[in-house]
């Protein structure tokens, strides 16, 4: 590419219709060699008529904000990509990636996520949790379905309410699991327990 | 020229002494980066490889891949705050790392010794969480009770006693939580 010559008064209102050759070419030139360290001209043209441009990958930048900095969200930004880089309440540089849409600002990414050593494949790792309440009484076996059901058996933890009760995991699978609770050490009360569920589930959950 | 620097300004901006002249290159506007926004139903594809996708349906991140779309973050996604394992000049270099498996124990009272697929890389243990299930359910004999004794960054142990004396054995489920060096 040629150096840029860029040159807005060229051609003018006055210039000489015999120097379109000249002048009309330079101005295509001008254009592409500006723009040519962010954007790629991919067509076979190279940077003439019978290309189309295209961001260089990695050319497009988030908008860098503080965390304590708001922007409205609006129709014009709606999908654009922000960075967290300065939050004066922290010690922590708290990089974290939000998304602007039309109705509001939401975080999407962080350096704080939580990721699984092993690949959900095409699905995702979700944690769900609940409560089974109003036990109080003897041996019973409590069924809870997954709001959202799981590819494979999930990872089923449980905390307990009162240590006068004993809390087992029962029998489980991808959809379902049952906790088993037992007062044999004398239990009185009422008991509640505490369920959290870790595993993958299906892309159609998105 | 004027027209075309005008039109290009939202998204480009020409840095140099002469604006949108003989001195300027053109940079990419801070806020220039722009996903594709779509529903659920373009998760599945509709752009090209390494497009990044806004999903509205549920404010999720995705990787427009070449075999598959992967989700990248989510509104809904757990952040870890930092504390073990985190300072202030590593986070940038450390990651929160999930791992869950389980273990067979079997006999009356014993320890069980877990070695984590991948070890974590900082000093400071993982916060580990166990579970156990019985194999004779519903029936509660032979339930275990089980404790944990020691977790490093390479592994933990646990302690366990059959409650009633009778050893069936049983499957212990855990998951460990910790940082790992990018």
């Amino acid at each position: 590419m040629s150096a840029i010559s860029w040159t807005e008064s060229i051609p003018s209102g006055t210039s000489l219709v015999g120097n379109a050759p000249t002048d009309f070419p330079r101005v295509w030139k001008a254009i592409s060699s500006g723009m040519t360290l962010e954007h790629l001209w991919n067509a076979s043209g190279g940077a003439s008529d019978a290309s189309t441009g295209e961001l260089i990958q990695g050319a497009s930048r988030t908008f860098q904000v503080s965390a304590t900095q708001s922007m409205a969200s609006n129709s014009q930004i709606t999908g654009r990509l922000a960075l967290i880089t300065t939050d004066s309440r922290s010690s922590f540089v708290p990089y974290r990636l939000l998304t602007y849409d039309s109705n509001g600002t939401y975080l999407v990414g962080s350096v704080w996520l939580d990721e699984h050593a092993d690949s959900p494949s095409t699905g995702y790792w979700v944690r769900q949790s609940g409560t089974i309440s109003g036990i109080t009484t003897g041996v019973t076996g409590s069924t809870v379905t997954f709001s959202i059901p799981f590819t494979t058996t999930p990872r089923v933890y449980f905390t307990q309410s009162s240590a006068s009760w004993f809390v087992w995991l029962g029998a489980q699978n991808s959809t379902v699991f049952t906790s088993i609770h037992s007062d044999r050490a004398g239990a009185a009360g009422t008991l509640s327990i505490y369920w959290e569920a870790l595993g993958p589930v299906s892309s159609a959950s998105f | 020229m004027i027209a075309v620097a005008s039109g290009l300004s939202p998204s480009f901006v020409w840095p140099g002494s002469g604006g949108g002249s003989a001195l300027s290159a053109g940079l990419s506007q801070f806020g220039n980066a722009r996903m594709s926004v779509a529903t659920n139903s373009a998760v599945t594809g509709g752009y090209q490889d390494g497009y990044l996708l806004l999903n509205r349906n549920h404010i999720s991140i995705h990787h427009i891949g070449s075999t598959w779309t992967s989700m990248l973050g989510h509104a809904n996604m757990i952040e870890h705050v930092p504390s073990v394992g985190f300072t202030a000049a590593s986070q940038v270099s450390a990651r929160w790392v999930t791992q869950s498996g389980s273990t067979a124990i079997t006999g009356a009272t014993g320890t069980a010794s877990v070695t984590f697929p991948t070890s974590y890389s900082e000093t400071a243990p993982p916060f580990v969480h166990m579970v156990s299930q019985p194999p004779n359910l519903p029936s509660l004999n032979s339930t275990y009770g089980i404790q944990l004794t020691s977790v490093t960054t390479v592994g933990f142990s646990a302690v366990f006693s059959a409650l009633d004396g009778t050893a069936p054995g049983a499957t212990i489920f855990w998951e460990s939580d910790g940082t790992i060096l990018l």
